[in-house]
């Protein structure tokens, strides 16, 4: 990740970029710890299983919420680190001021549909919510599960209407606020 | 006394009751319109019910359009009372209200009872009309577009769905929580789990020794035939295989050590890339496999099943690659290396026989119904961690939290095209979409053969556009129903649509697997897709094979759970 804050920036503009690194580093702390529970909860399982002969019956349970916190953190992140699957070889193969365009309308298309989605996630909360199901072996509600997706889905919108921005305002192409358009710096790891 | 009273104000009641009942028959006719329906902006159709008419009075219809224009009909009333006037054709009248006026006279045309109604005709072109009728066209014109522009591919699955939500409650978005209950569906299958913890392990490997020491292993046997580099590439690719459930992770663990030593023994860049692409397809196949995972997940189908079925297919591959190679080297008289003594093969076994165990967990643990593929992933994780925190002593508790951390990210990647494709597969069906394209092409009188084969096209198509898994989350709802109907076994069809989508991300022009290996190796486009063709060429010889043949696949299915 580079330094994209010059220090000719104004300071409304560095107070976001510094809550935007407290936010990265929370979504990086909630997608590492959701992995490593996700597979302590199902070794734990599998250990009950054959040691103890019983399995537990609250893991999946545990593994949908693990699940559904490491989609919508990972959501946001992705989209910071510009790390989101796309088929990139016809916009690859355009000039720069038409790849910049595409950005723009790219990105900012993408943040409308996500604050859209998570408009409507938030009302799919308060119906669960309102129907009252409980997880039958945690015994808590199911709503807690999704309480992390509308929020997921504004960081990633406001990612999205960012990198907007960013676009608009200075010269370069950018794939995402933190990483420039381009091969040559991605770094690829699986 | 006072039961007498009742007795008596009852009978008066049933006797003024009996002569009411009569009059309101005889006297108080009446006409009901009950809907009026304008189709296609041409066709006008009323539709009501009448009663108390007799047998010498007529019900008439007449529709005035705000000009002034008329047309006059007279509907037949059946024995029940309802009458119908379908399909009037209005295309004379103007556009605003039309009023509907039901009139029943009797035989010298006094009007006995009538009734107004009114339906609002507007011709103007309706963007959402036009898109109504051409649903899936519309739709899918609309994914294409978006896709071809560069967005990232949740958003034609989000945009895809939402149009159809759109377009299904005729614009009323409040139903899009429909969709967002189906995006969190997607995701909550319990065999999902499966995914990030092969990811998972395969990441720690990846990292650590273990890659390099099961490359040894293959080196060690087979590195000094003619051709033996490669052989022990696409050895290594199949082996890790077994490890490691993506193509990516394949490219990157195998691929990017085994490049340098290719290059000192002599081959050309243009075969090394196409090799290494192509046999890290066979790691797609070898279970365990991500592709398999989400395919049994949409087609419920089961995983354990399709995971021994990519086996047979997946040494095929490896042995025609193998045969490959070998004429390769001897047409471009490759030099061939020193043979390994046995010594030195005892000592690259004994220390690859840590990693070995991975397979024995994962293709052995499943084999003997001892794991679930999900229980296999989790095993797999905590020897990878033993091994790599403990045996081999290369990760530390740091790295272990890094590892995370990008396994988290690979995995929300995945999981939200997960969860926006089951969002967009709940639309298409809740539309009817898969029987529409599949009765356009005509394919129940296809049979077996006809169906597989459009099975395959369809996917090796698609992946030489969009993600394996993209195409495999919106392509196999679309097929589950003629696969049923044709009575195709699930798992055959499995198998064959996981080689097909691993074919398709090697085959240029934009499969996603070049990407990856430009990316990894910074090499340009023309030199990473030069040599591919002999292999996409073995490849889908050996799909065609997998057609005519199922046993390649469903042998060892049939030895381990028939």
């Amino acid at each position: 990740m580079d330094d994209t804050v010059q220090k000719s920036d104004p300071p409304l503009i560095k107070a976001v970029d510094f809550i935007d690194r407290q936010i990265s580093k929370l979504e990086g702390v909630m997608l590492a710890v959701g992995v490593i529970a996700m597979a302590v909860n199902t070794i734990a399982a599998v250990i009950s299983r054959f040691v103890f002969n019983s399995a537990i019956t609250f893991t999946d349970e545990l593994n949908v919420i693990f699940i559904v916190v490491v989609t919508y953190a990972g959501l946001s992140y992705a989209a910071r680190n510009g790390r989101h699957i796309r088929m990139s070889a016809i916009y690859d193969a355009m000039p720069e001021k038409m790849r910049k365009v595409l950005m723009i309308l790219m990105t900012s298309v993408t943040a409308v549909f996500m604050f859209f989605l998570s408009y409507y996630s938030y009302y799919y909360i308060v119906e669960v919510y309102e129907s009252g199901r409980i997880l039958p072996a945690l015994g808590l509600p199911v709503f807690y599960i999704y309480l992390w997706v509308p929020v997921g889905f504004v960081m990633t919108g406001l990612q999205y209407a960012f990198t907007a921005v960013k676009n608009i305002t200075h010269s370069d192409v950018y794939l995402s606020t933190n990483v420039k358009d381009g091969y040559a710096d991605t770094e690829i790891e699986m | 006394m006072e039961n007498y009273q009742i007795k008596k104000i009852l009978l008066l009641l049933i006797i003024i009751s009996c002569l009411w009942v009569p009059s309101i028959f005889a006297s108080e006719a009446f006409v009901v319109i009950e809907e009026t329906v304008i189709k296609q902006k041409t066709l006008l159709s009323v539709y009501g019910y009448a009663e108390g008419v007799e047998p010498w009075e007529t019900v008439r219809i007449t529709l005035t359009d705000e000009a002034g224009v008329t047309i006059e009909k007279a509907p037949t009333i059946n024995k029940i009372g309802n009458w119908e006037m379908e399909a009037v054709d209005i295309s004379a009248f103007t556009d605003g209200i039309i009023t509907i006026q039901a009139v029943v006279k009797d035989d010298r045309e006094n009007i006995v009872v009538q009734t107004d109604a009114e339906a609002v005709l507007d011709t103007s072109f309706s963007l959402m009309d036009f898109m109504n009728k051409h649903f899936a066209l519309s739709i899918f014109l609309l994914m294409i577009v978006l896709l071809l522009l560069g967005f990232p591919m949740k958003i034609p699955l989000i945009a895809g769905a939402t149009l159809g939500v759109w377009l299904l409650y005729e614009g009323d978005f409040s139903q899009t929580q429909f969709m967002i209950q189906q995006m969190m569906g997607g995701i909550r299958p319990a065999a999902l789990i499966a995914v990030p913890m092969f990811i998972l392990s395969a990441d720690i490997m990846t990292r650590g020794k273990s890659a390099e020491k099961l490359i040894d292993l293959v080196m060690a046997f087979v590195g000094h035939i003619k051709g033996g580099l490669a052989v022990s590439t696409a050895g290594a690719c199949t082996v890790f295989g077994a490890v490691s459930g993506s193509t990516q992770a394949t490219v990157v663990a195998i691929g990017a050590p085994l490049r340098p030593r290719l290059q000192q023994g002599g081959y050309k860049d243009s075969f090394i890339l196409a090799l290494i692409v192509n046999s890290s397809d066979i790691a797609f196949l070898i279970p365990p496999s991500i592709g398999m995972i989400i395919y049994g997940i949409v087609a419920k189908t089961s995983i354990p099943e399709l995971f021994i079925a990519g086996i047979g297919p997946g040494l095929l591959i490896l042995f025609l690659f193998s045969i490959y190679s070998v004429i390769y080297a001897i047409i471009n008289d490759i030099p061939t290396e020193p043979k390994a003594s046995w010594k030195e093969r005892r000592k690259a076994l004994l220390h690859a026989i840590w990693p070995l165990g991975f397979p024995a967990i994962i293709i052995g643990g499943i084999f003997g119904g001892v794991f679930s593929p999900t229980e296999a992933a989790a095993v797999s994780v905590g020897y990878a961690i033993l091994l790599e925190g403990f045996v081999f002593k290369t990760m530390k508790l740091r790295d272990f939290y890094a590892t995370a951390l990008s396994t988290g990210l690979v995995t929300a990647v995945v999981f939200i095209l997960v969860g926006a494709g089951a969002a967009f597969a709940w639309v298409l069906s809740y539309a009817q979409v898969p029987q529409q394209i599949l009765g356009m092409i005509g394919i129940d009188e296809m049979g077996k053969y006809g169906v597989l084969f459009v099975i395959s096209v369809a996917f090796f198509t698609g992946c030489m556009f969009v993600d394996p898994i993209v195409v495999i989350l919106i392509l196999v709802p679309i097929f589950a129903p003629v696969v049923n109907n044709v009575g195709l076994d699930p798992v055959l069809v499995g198998t064959i649509i996981t080689l097909q989508v691993a074919i398709g991300s090697a085959t240029p022009p934009f499969g996603c697997d070049i990407f990856t290996a430009i990316a990894i190796f910074k090499r340009p486009y023309i030199e990473v897709v030069k040599g591919t063709p002999p292999f996409i060429f073995i490849l889908l010889s050996v799909a065609v094979a997998l057609i005519f043949f199922p046993e390649i696949a469903l042998f060892l299915r049939d030895v381990a759970f028939r």
